[in-house]
């Protein structure tokens, strides 16, 4: 469990803002699913939980100390962020780029020690990519490129992990997946806030779900009661009758 | 670091003022160049050892004193004189004033003062018989230098020196030019000279921008206006040999001086 | 990381040879048991050549190899992209600039590092040019042209200095100055280099950590601890010093920080951070056995210059290093 607030946090840049009086308290722990139309803010939102961005009016709070004043390292220790673009600039293997999730730990000029081989093994146990550890990430399927960059955010064995979208662009199949991972990770012990664009998946795998537009937080709750059918329409214009049901989908066969 | 008492000269321009103060007996080796056309070394020169400028060469040669050409010191003197070989640097000359200067003080060197002392009377002898055919003649006729790549040279310039030494007006002097430019067509079709000098290099200097030859304006110029040639070796700096270079200049003008009828 | 310490080692044993073969071939063929005088009050004319010609000359070699490929390996581990080289995006160019310009105006005899540091002048004012023209998280295609105008500005103001020069042997110097060459290099030198190309090393040793972070982008890196401000400025400071106190020193060679760290990165698993001692390594070694060749070559009178050498080799490696990559990703 970690403690990240937003006190009355405003983001913006001149007249614009992304995000709008801010206030949330995210301590509780377990899934959190950040679902909200193109353009709502979910990426700024994310960006500022992870410390990426620093608000600019207002506070993000960790544990009582602000965000941004908090040193590198151990923002990055305690904080795991997982960005939108998946994509690497080089073709390294698969357990090279688990390994940069490691960068927080690892001592300037220095090889991986036993921790570091430790939590990019059991990483790659979590998401089931144990058996692709010498295989080049531009080889990998779309699905397999997520649940690597997953790995990688896991290696860092951070308490929170703040995920952009890394369901976007998959199959069905790999977003049940990919997914399904995030829920055991929650469940043991890491704080996962993530956004969605499906929201049959967050209703199914989400402890509580944040519905955000243009920049305003307009629900906040367990997704019976978040995405009920009133804000599903409102929000997104569209008619769900007795709002968003998890999807009833799974993975057929093995993992 | 023991050397022979020799002297070794790096290029055609070293060559020139080393053969012109030192005997058979003090020259050790002389440019890479000595051996091609262009270069003015007599017969037994030829068979001497090379050099050039470069430190490990020189090493191997180990000469009593190495004299380079303007600006070819540099680095290669700087490592000479780490191991105690001596070396001498030619000054840059525009005018026979600094070849006098380069020949007094490259006989101080190497202990020819006498020899440097006679080479400069001969050569002040020689521009006073040029004077003389000066005088002989009517008037001085307007002189155009081209290079075979086109440049040509203006106020400032040893060609220029040689030009007015051997009776002639440097149009491009007159022109109010002054060093070494590139000419364009349009000056060269509209100069008014009497004579076109250029300057030809046989062998190993064979420019492949020959612009001077294959233009249509400079052709016009060649093939209206009376033309000389002066081997390229005779003035590759301002040497000793720039004299000789005068005197083929003012040969030309007396054929010139002919042709007009005087 | 075993393969990567056992590539090291074969790099430092391949530098070991060349340094051997470069000591004992030339004009004159040399035993290495020469080296046994070599603080010998009058030692004979072999140690003499392999003292004071042969071992500078090498060492200088080894410095500005190591920092041409060590500043390719950093340099393309930061803008993510294979096509980075301090020649293609103009860094050797303003070095070369900032050292013509104190051999024009003189300035370089006012102290002893003055041509050096006028040459890592140079290249940091081109480096930071570069980053202000191609902006952040720059593009390939944005890279190559911020690189190009870097190239031609640099380019035009030498030109400009080429085009002033105040007669054709003048101009001959600066032109040749530039085709980059050891020629003659002495403990001078090596003395001037040395400390600036070291120190450039050292600095972009310690970017390792960060580019490679930067694989995955800006904001994953970032959110890995990573200081992106720091990591530019040891960026251009590093590849400044590297770059330029090697220009400074030996003229523009080019291609070697682009040549080197491309063929090594599949050894190394294509890690950035991985790639930075090798590549050092490796453009210590090509240069070195380029300046052999070089020194074989090389007629009386009409030296090979070694940026001559390592453009002819690199400029169809670049031509055919672009045209690779456009079939996998333009």
């Amino acid at each position: 469990m970690s403690g990240l607030s937003f006190e009355r946090v405003d983001f913006g840049y001149g007249d614009r803002l992304l995000l709008r009086r801010t206030w949330l308290d995210l301590s509780g722990g377990g899934l959190t699913a950040l679902v909200g139309p193109n353009g709502a803010g979910k990426s700024t939102l994310l960006k500022l939980a992870g410390g990426l961005l620093n608000p600019t009016s207002g506070r993000v709070m960790l544990d009582g100390r602000s965000l941004s004043d908090l040193p590198d390292r151990e923002r990055a220790r305690a904080i795991g962020y997982l960005a939108p673009d998946g994509r690497s600039a080089w073709p390294m293997t698969v357990r090279n780029i688990v390994a940069l999730g490691r960068a927080p730990w690892r001592k300037p000029l220095r090889d991986l020690g036993e921790a570091d081989t430790a939590a990019i093994d059991r990483a790659m146990a979590q998401t089931g990519i144990s058996d692709m550890a010498e295989r080049r990430f531009n080889t990998l399927s779309s699905g397999e490129r997520a649940r690597t960059l997953i790995a990688r955010t896991l290696a860092g064995q951070a308490p929170l992990m703040v995920l952009d979208e890394p369901t976007a662009a998959l199959d069905v199949k790999h977003q049940l997946g990919v997914m399904a991972i995030l829920q055991k990770a929650a469940a043991s012990g890491t704080q996962v806030i993530v956004a969605v664009h499906a929201l049959d998946m967050a209703a199914r795998f989400a402890d509580r779900v944040l519905v955000m537009k243009r920049g305003e937080m307009l629900a906040d709750g367990p997704p019976d009661e978040a995405l009920a059918e009133d804000v599903v329409r409102d929000v997104f214009g569209v008619r769900a009758p007795g709002g968003i049901a998890p999807t009833p989908l799974s993975v057929d066969g093995r993992d | 670091m023991p050397s022979d008492d020799g002297i070794a000269s790096t290029s055609l321009c070293a060559d020139s003022y080393v053969l012109a103060l030192a005997g058979p007996e003090r020259i050790s080796a002389l440019s890479w160049q000595a051996g091609h056309a262009v270069s003015a070394a007599p017969g037994w020169a030829r068979d001497l050892p090379r050099a050039w400028s470069d430190a490990e060469r020189l090493y191997t040669l180990s000469p009593g004193l190495t004299v380079f050409g303007t600006g070819e010191g540099g680095r290669t003197q700087r490592l000479l004189a780490r191991t105690g070989l001596e070396s001498f640097e030619l000054a840059w000359a525009n005018d026979f004033d600094g070849v006098r200067d380069n020949l007094r003080a490259l006989g101080e060197r190497i202990g020819g003062e006498a020899r440097a002392a006679a080479a400069i009377a001969e050569l002040d002898a020689r521009l006073e018989r040029l004077e003389t055919r000066t005088a002989a003649r009517g008037r001085r006729p307007r002189v155009l230098y081209l290079s075979a790549s086109g440049a040509t040279a203006g106020a400032g310039t040893y060609v220029d020196e040689a030009i007015r030494a051997a009776g002639g007006v440097n149009v491009m002097a007159d022109a109010g030019v002054n060093g070494w430019p590139r000419s364009d067509p349009e000056t060269v079709l509209g100069v008014e000279a009497d004579i076109v000098l250029t300057s030809f290099f046989a062998e190993g200097y064979a420019s492949t921008y020959n612009h001077a030859r294959h233009h249509a304006a400079y052709r016009l110029v060649l093939e209206e206006r009376p033309n000389g040639t002066v081997p390229a070796g005779d003035w590759m700096c301002a040497g000793p040999r720039l004299i000789d270079a005068a005197e083929r200049i003012a040969d030309i003008i007396d054929a010139w001086e002919r042709e007009e009828g005087a | 990381m075993k393969p990567v310490r056992s590539l090291n080692l074969v790099l430092v044993l391949a530098v070991v040879l060349a340094a051997v073969l470069s000591l004992c071939v030339g004009e004159a063929d040399i035993g290495l048991a020469a080296l046994s005088g070599l603080f010998a009050a009058d030692p004979s004319l072999d140690t003499l050549i392999l003292r004071e010609l042969r071992l500078p000359r090498l060492l200088l070699g080894l410095l500005v190899g190591a920092g041409l490929g060590g500043a390719g390996a950093v340099m393309q581990g930061f803008f993510r992209n294979p096509l980075a080289d301090p020649g293609i995006v103009g860094i050797s160019a303003s070095a070369g600039l900032g050292a013509v310009a104190a051999l024009y105006f003189s300035l370089a005899s006012l102290f002893a590092l003055a041509l050096p540091l006028a040459g890592v002048a140079g290249a940091g004012a081109g480096v930071a040019l570069l980053f202000l023209i191609a902006g952040r998280g720059a593009s390939a295609t944005t890279l190559i042209l911020s690189g190009v105008a870097v190239n031609a500005m640099a380019g035009a103001l030498t030109a400009l200095l080429m085009n002033l020069a105040p007669n054709p042997w003048a101009l001959a110097e600066i032109a040749y100055w530039l085709m980059g060459s050891l020629k003659d290099a002495s403990w001078t030198e090596v003395g001037f280099a040395a400390p600036l190309v070291l120190t450039g090393l050292a600095i972009l040793a310690t970017a390792g950590r960060g580019i490679e972070a930067l694989s995955l982008g800006e904001d994953t890196a970032r959110s890995l601890g990573i200081d992106l401000g720091r990591l530019r400025l040891s960026v251009v400071a590093g590849t400044a010093l590297a770059v330029g106190g090697g220009v400074a020193v030996a003229g523009a060679i080019g291609f070697v920080g682009l040549v080197v760290p491309h063929l090594l990165r599949p050894l190394v698993g294509y890690r950035p951070a991985a790639l930075i001692l090798p590549a050092m390594l490796g453009g210590a070694l090509l240069v070195t056995l380029a300046d052999l060749f070089v020194r074989l070559i090389s007629g009386p009178g009409m030296p090979l210059y070694l940026g001559v050498v390592t453009a002819l080799l690199g400029a169809p490696f670049f031509l055919w290093l672009v045209r690779s990559t456009q079939k996998v990703a333009p």
